[in-house]
């Protein structure tokens, strides 16, 4: 078994241990980073990474995270390190600044080895909406890894690292987590800071880690979670995340939800999930059916919302202080040069829903009326927890489809998110984990609690996980 | 365009069919208020950090072309 | 007598001095460097958030306070979307329909006493744009205007009237107390010239009697009370002339030009502007604790006009000195506390008459000066006592402001005592004796000659003597003599 193969906490073990420095660690996932036939990263920093690599071996006592490699989704601005968001609008920017979380994680030991690929302003669920190029999903290499975090999930998936961080706004860090079979998870809402991820909708935007096991999730979030000065919507944690240890489910009430179980979702992923219903059951928790009438109406209130918010977010964009510039005799030709040439077309699309959505005349039928379906789905989640602790879905309602099969069909590509969209729209926290094949494609099942529920919640599936067994290596992968 | 953001706007529009009587909107999913931060002076950019990644600085500023 | 009556109402948006900006810790000064105080939040730069500055929420609540609104329970920000190279995020943060300060009222006095109401609609908080300057000269491919991020997210506060007003003065009448009471809170340096204050106005005519409004034009961008006074008047007059001659009114924003007197239309892009306000996601909303909100409130300054209207009816001051000495808090300071010690007629006197004019000559203001209230009062008290004379104590002013020491001291050390009217008697018996064709002519009735006397006793006295008992013991002498 390779160093590649070691889970990040068993990385940092061996680390600790002697068996390994961080440099050596590095080595072997620059390596696989280089041999990479999934194009999962848009650019790597490996001076950078060695420097700091060896900064931390030369450490008496080492940080918590032993100087481990991660990937960072190229959302998140890293200072003087190139960030494009997966656009040509920011081709060849480099941050004057780093986010906070990944401030934090630098602080604890975690090194960072470089940005990975995503859709453009993470907008999309396939990562086929970046300018840069196509990431593909290490279970076959014709499918999609899933979006907008994309890269950061098949960098995991193929062992390039062992954890990553994404954004999550309707789903995008555990669609793709699902897709490519390993686990993915979004925090409550205003957990981890916001300052330093480039914005696609203010009030759905999470950060989140990826990683082959619940653990190394938990450990990652352990050290991002708390109140940031630079972002007002970051809350104070309560306590701390622990280290998941439940191997069983007793009294655990799950509750499984049926709008979600309809007929969208594949009978491949419906099988499998039930399944993992059994597991549950198996391991002493008991599985009851919820209603959540509003998350039929999900995905009509996310594409209102969330476009409507990163029109506003994305109207910065403008060729001046940042940023290639399309030159112009005027300024008003020089906004629309730049803004016309250099975003794609999924970003102008929902600019356009956005402002639509916001324009005056319009705003009380869709942006008003969105933001009430929302109050809804809030006061639907928290009757649903009084009943039970758990919620269960499909993460996905498909497994990995064909690239090119959805570009062509917008809405096709946001049902995507039928599954992940309403547990945003609440702030709730919800994690992914693999939890079987469907036609040899992984397939994840999501787990939602309530806000502050992060324990709860990786305890449990970190005691699913356990009993599944699920085998995160894709085919023909060699470490 | 036009054609694909029709289709999504007949999908969005099932919004408008929905009984939202006397429900209230959600401007924030979270429950805090009065987040502030004092007014004391922290230290930014020097001015040639803040021009650096501009692609019209002049000496001083960010350069726009004219406005009509 | 016009046919029509105006109907104004006041937009002022005031820069508020803080020390950082309204979302990001820059510093905020004056005359530095362009972009020498920028950050990536106020660049917005991608990922950056806002967070909102504690010092600017509690001058937003000074100022409705004073304002006497209501302050809201809970108030939100809101995102006012547009384009243009001043405003990086293409989005302004403000508030929208639900703003921290709601309904409130000014009382400003007019000359005659009698008081001007105007309704407060509201105020509330935001930021401010950078500084747009148009370079000069043409060379190919060079940009037009460069952009200064210095200002650029100064925190503001917007206070709205309502349509009270009915006639230019009264509107430079407002906004100079408006002002006066903004400076009184210690809340901006409220200067046009600056930009620190701003006042743009809506204006629009009606027949007199009628109880409808007209369409109203909106006037931006002067930089003196005076000059939109004079805008106001302008743009009164275009629309009588307009609606005279059987037009309409077009509502759009107009222009004044104060050295010719034009008032023009601009095609305005803001009119038919959307802004798509939608609450800002990245701020919490701001709910004061009402036991906090009290305590600002009891601990509010005396404000210029209840401190006038004291002045007036309780210390025997003229409206006018009133007026002049609740300039700033600081002149007021200095004056209440002389006043304490002596007479507040004439201390009002001595500070707005003999001791500005001197000091100005220095370009210091009292407070800054080595002058103390105490010190003017002590000279007030000397007059009083006969001790010193009047052009004497101009003296003692003079030396007290060089030196700081304390009158009585002075009028020892200088021997500026008002002269023993025995010796002041035999000094003008000298003089008249000494000039006996101009004491002639003084007999014969050339009443002007006593200038001459009073002048030649008062430079032999040192001024040690005051004129009117130096006319009465000349006119003795003569008749006398």
């Amino acid at each position: 078994m390779g160093l590649r193969d070691l889970t990040a906490a068993g990385q940092i073990a061996a680390v600790l241990a002697g068996e390994t420095s961080s440099e050596e660690l590095l080595d072997a996932h620059l390596a696989a980073i280089a041999a990479d036939d999934v194009d999962a990263f848009l650019a790597v920093d490996a001076d950078g990474a060695r420097a700091r690599a060896r900064e931390i071996d030369a450490m008496p006592e080492r940080p918590p995270l032993a100087g481990v490699p991660i990937g960072i989704k190229d959302a998140l601005s890293v200072r003087d390190v190139v960030t494009t968001a997966g656009s040509r609008m920011l081709e060849g920017f480099r941050p004057l600044y780093t986010a906070t979380c990944v401030a934090q994680l630098e602080a604890a030991g975690a090194v960072v080895v470089g940005k990975t690929n995503m859709d453009e302003f993470a907008m999309g669920s396939s990562t086929e909406n970046s300018a840069f190029k196509n990431t593909l999903n290490p279970w076959d290499h014709g499918r999609v890894p899933g979006g907008s975090s994309g890269g950061s999930a098949a960098a995991v998936a193929e062992r390039q690292v062992p954890w990553t961080l994404g954004s999550d706004t309707g789903g995008s860090i555990r669609q793709p987590a699902a897709l490519c079979g390993i686990v993915g998870m979004k925090p409550t809402y205003g957990a981890v800071s916001r300052s330093g991820l480039i914005a696609f909708a203010s009030s759905l935007d999470q950060v989140g880690p990826f990683a082959r096991i619940v653990e190394d999730a938990a450990l990652l979030l352990r050290h991002m979670v708390g109140r940031d000065p630079m972002d007002s919507t970051s809350l104070d944690w309560p306590g701390e995340i622990a280290a998941p240890t439940a191997t069983d489910l007793s009294g655990m009430r799950v509750g499984v939800v049926g709008e979600l179980m309809g007929d969208g979702i594949e009978p491949g992923v419906r099988a499998a999930v039930d399944a993992a219903l059994g597991t549950i059951e198996e391991l002493g928790g008991t599985v009851v059916p919820v209603s959540l009438p509003s998350a039929l109406s999900g995905l009509a209130t996310y594409y209102v919302l969330a476009p409507a918010e990163c029109s506003a977010n994305l109207a910065r964009f403008d060729g001046v202080r940042y940023g290639p510039v399309a030159p112009a005799a005027n300024l008003l030709d020089q906004y629309e040069t730049t803004r016309g040439d250099l975003f794609g077309p999924e970003v102008k699309r929902r600019m356009m829903l956005g402002t639509f959505a916001l324009a005056s005349g319009y705003y009380d039928q869709y942006y008003g009326r969105a933001q009430r379906v929302r109050t809804l789905m809030v006061r639907e989640f928290a009757q649903a927890f009084e009943k039970v602790d758990l919620l269960a879905s499909p993460t996905s309602p498909t497994v990995a489809f064909p690239l090119g099969d959805r570009t062509a069909d917008p809405y096709a590509m946001y049902m995507a998110d039928v599954c992940t969209i309403p547990v945003s729209l609440a702030g709730l926290p919800a994690i992914s984990i693999p939890c079987g094949l469907a036609d040899g494609l992984p397939v994840g099942l999501q787990l939602a609690g309530p806000a502050f529920s992060e324990n709860a919640l990786l305890g449990a599936a970190h005691a699913l996980e356990g009993a599944l067994a699920f085998d995160t290596r894709p085919p023909g992968l060699v470490t | 365009m036009r054609e694909e953001l029709s289709g999504i706007l007949e999908h969005i529009d099932a919004i408008r069919a929905m009984d939202l009587d006397g429900v209230p909107p959600t401007t924030h999913v979270i429950t805090l208020e009065n987040v502030v931060r004092p007014d004391v002076p922290v230290s930014g950019l020097t001015r040639d950090e803040a021009l650096r990644e501009a692609a019209h600085a002049t000496d001083e500023g960010f350069g726009v072309p004219r406005m009509d | 007598m016009s046919a029509y009556e105006p109907v104004i109402g006041v937009e002022i948006h005031v820069q508020l001095s803080t020390r950082t900006k309204m979302f990001c810790g820059c510093e905020l000064s004056f005359g530095d460097p362009p972009n020498t105080h920028t950050c990536p939040v106020c660049l917005a730069h991608p990922g950056v958030l806002p967070v909102v500055n504690e010092e600017a929420v509690r001058r937003a609540l000074l100022i409705g306070l004073a304002l006497g609104c209501e302050i809201a329970p809970r108030s939100i920000f809101h995102r006012k979307n547009y384009f243009y190279p001043d405003l990086p995020k293409a989005y302004q943060i403000s508030q929208f329909d639900i703003p921290i300060c709601g309904r409130g009222e000014f009382r400003a006095l007019r000359e005659d006493g009698s008081e001007l109401v105007v309704g407060i609609t509201r105020a509330h908080l935001e930021e401010d744009a950078a500084k747009l300057t148009h370079a000069g000269g043409r060379r190919a491919g060079a940009a037009e205007s460069v952009v200064d991020f210095n200002r650029g997210g100064t925190p503001l506060v917007e206070i709205v009237t309502e349509p009270d007003l009915r006639s230019p003065s009264d509107v430079a009448l407002f906004l100079r107390q408006l002002r006066q009471t903004l400076l009184f809170l210690g809340v901006s340096d409220c200067s046009m010239e600056e930009g620190s204050m701003r006042a743009d106005a809506n204006v629009s005519i009606r027949p007199v009697g009628s109880h409808e409004y007209g369409t109203k034009t909106e006037l931006k961008n002067m930089n003196s009370f005076r000059f939109l006074e004079r805008g106001i008047e302008a743009e009164i007059a275009r629309q009588e002339e307009i609606v005279g001659a059987g037009g309409r009114v077009s509502q759009e924003t107009v222009h004044y030009e104060p050295d010719t007197g034009h008032i023009t239309s601009l095609r305005s892009k803001e009119e038919s502007h959307d802004y798509r306000y939608f609450p800002e996601p990245d701020l919490v909303p701001i709910a004061p604790d009402p036991a906090w909100v009290e305590e600002l409130r009891a601990g509010l300054p005396e404000l210029p006009l209840p401190l006038r209207r004291r002045m007036v009816g309780e210390m025997g001051l003229s409206a006018e000195d009133a007026e002049v000495l609740t300039e700033g808090p600081e002149l007021v300071a200095y004056f209440m506390e002389a006043a304490a010690l002596a007479d507040p007629k004439a201390c009002a006197n001595w500070i707005r008459g003999e001791l500005r004019a001197q000091l100005r000559e220095v370009g210091v203001e009292p407070w800054q000066s080595k002058v103390t209230p105490a010190h003017v009062a002590a000279l007030v008290g000397l007059l009083d006592a006969g001790t010193v004379t009047v052009p004497a104590a101009k003296e003692v002013m003079a030396e007290v402001i060089v030196s700081g020491e304390d009158p009585a001291d002075v009028v020892e050390s200088k021997g500026l005592g008002a002269m023993d009217e025995g010796d002041l008697a035999a000094v003008v018996a000298e003089i008249v004796a000494a000039n006996p064709d101009q004491a002639q002519q003084l007999r014969d009735g050339k009443d002007k000659v006593i200038g001459f006397f009073v002048g030649q006793t008062m430079k032999r006295t040192g001024g040690r003597a005051d004129p009117q008992s130096v006319q009465r013991l000349v006119r003795e002498a003569v008749r006398g003599g």
